[in-house]
């Protein structure tokens, strides 16, 4: 098992396809309505989102809510972003094909970036819309 | 609009814009016995294209929110208790839409935008929003 994620570490370090990776942390709302404070300490797994991004810009980011997606990201200005796509979307009211947009901003040093991104979701089952978001904040860490 | 909890409801839209600045209005109400809620935003945006989408551009902004319930009974014994109450807060307002223009004045508008609020001040530092989720087909002219 530790060979295995050690191998998993040095493949992400060598592969110059996966440009940037992204940590966030922040409370999610999964359509049972009202805000939601982010956990203290952070330990509920809902909170966290990981979010890979390739050298063409090409996003791939995996949290619980709102969900499983894979997009393109639009650069805006030294930092700033949108990005589009679509993906699984997950809800209190199910599971389901949907659409995703988020805008984000990286404050970056050399190899590391301050991050805080909003991310929504707009999918379907066979009974609900569901329309799922997340503020979120956490570091990106630039390997390419 | 939809408030966090997956159901949709209709409303009214306007919108005025010049060059890319933009005022939105929203309004939304329901009524349901002796109690009438009303929901009013206003969102005062940018838009920018989103580089490499013809059809697509982005919107960022402030949004200005306005609730008010009424409790209003009918009957002239329960008038003594009916009540009217107001909130207020400031949001951001990020969104999404596509617009067609044909050859003439007219243009066409889907918009999907989220008006973001923090959930008090120690709820914004905690990161605790609520949002009035906006989707919006509109149609207008350009002057």
């Amino acid at each position: 098992m530790g060979r295995a994620i050690g191998s998993l570490i040095l493949l992400i370090f060598t592969l110059p396809a996966f440009a940037d990776f992204t940590l966030h942390v922040g409370p999610a709302s999964s359509g049972g309505g009202g805000p939601n404070p982010v956990s203290i300490p952070p330990i509920q797994v809902i909170d966290y989102e990981f979010i890979w991004v390739t050298e063409e810009k090409r996003e791939w980011s995996l949290s619980i809510v709102p969900g499983l997606f894979y997009g393109q990201r639009f650069m805006l200005s030294e930092g700033a972003y949108v990005s589009l796509g679509g993906g699984l979307v997950i809800d209190l009211n199910g599971v389901g094909p949907g659409l995703y947009s988020a805008f984000g901003y990286d404050a970056c040093g050399s190899s590391l970036c301050f991050n805080v991104e909003f991310r929504k979701a707009l999918g379907a089952n066979f009974r609900h819309l569901m329309s799922p978001y997340a503020l979120r904040v956490g570091v990106t860490w630039r390997t390419g | 609009m939809e408030e966090g909890d997956d159901r949709f409801r209709g409303g009214l839209n306007l919108h005025l814009g010049f060059n890319s600045y933009s005022a939105r209005y929203y309004y939304f109400m329901r009524s349901f016995g002796p109690v009438k809620e009303s929901t009013h935003v206003l969102a005062l945006s940018r838009s920018f294209p989103i580089p490499g989408m013809k059809f697509l551009w982005g919107r960022l902004g402030f949004a200005p929110l306005l609730e008010t319930t009424k409790l209003s009974y009918s009957k002239q014994e329960d008038q003594a208790f009916d009540t009217k109450e107001a909130q207020t807060n400031l949001g951001f307002l990020l969104g999404v839409f596509m617009q067609v223009t044909n050859s003439g004045p007219l243009s066409f508008q889907i918009a999907w935008e989220s008006a973001l609020y923090p959930a008090g001040l120690t709820g914004g530092i905690l990161l605790a929003t609520g949002r009035k989720q906006l989707f919006t087909l509109s149609a207008g002219m350009q002057l």
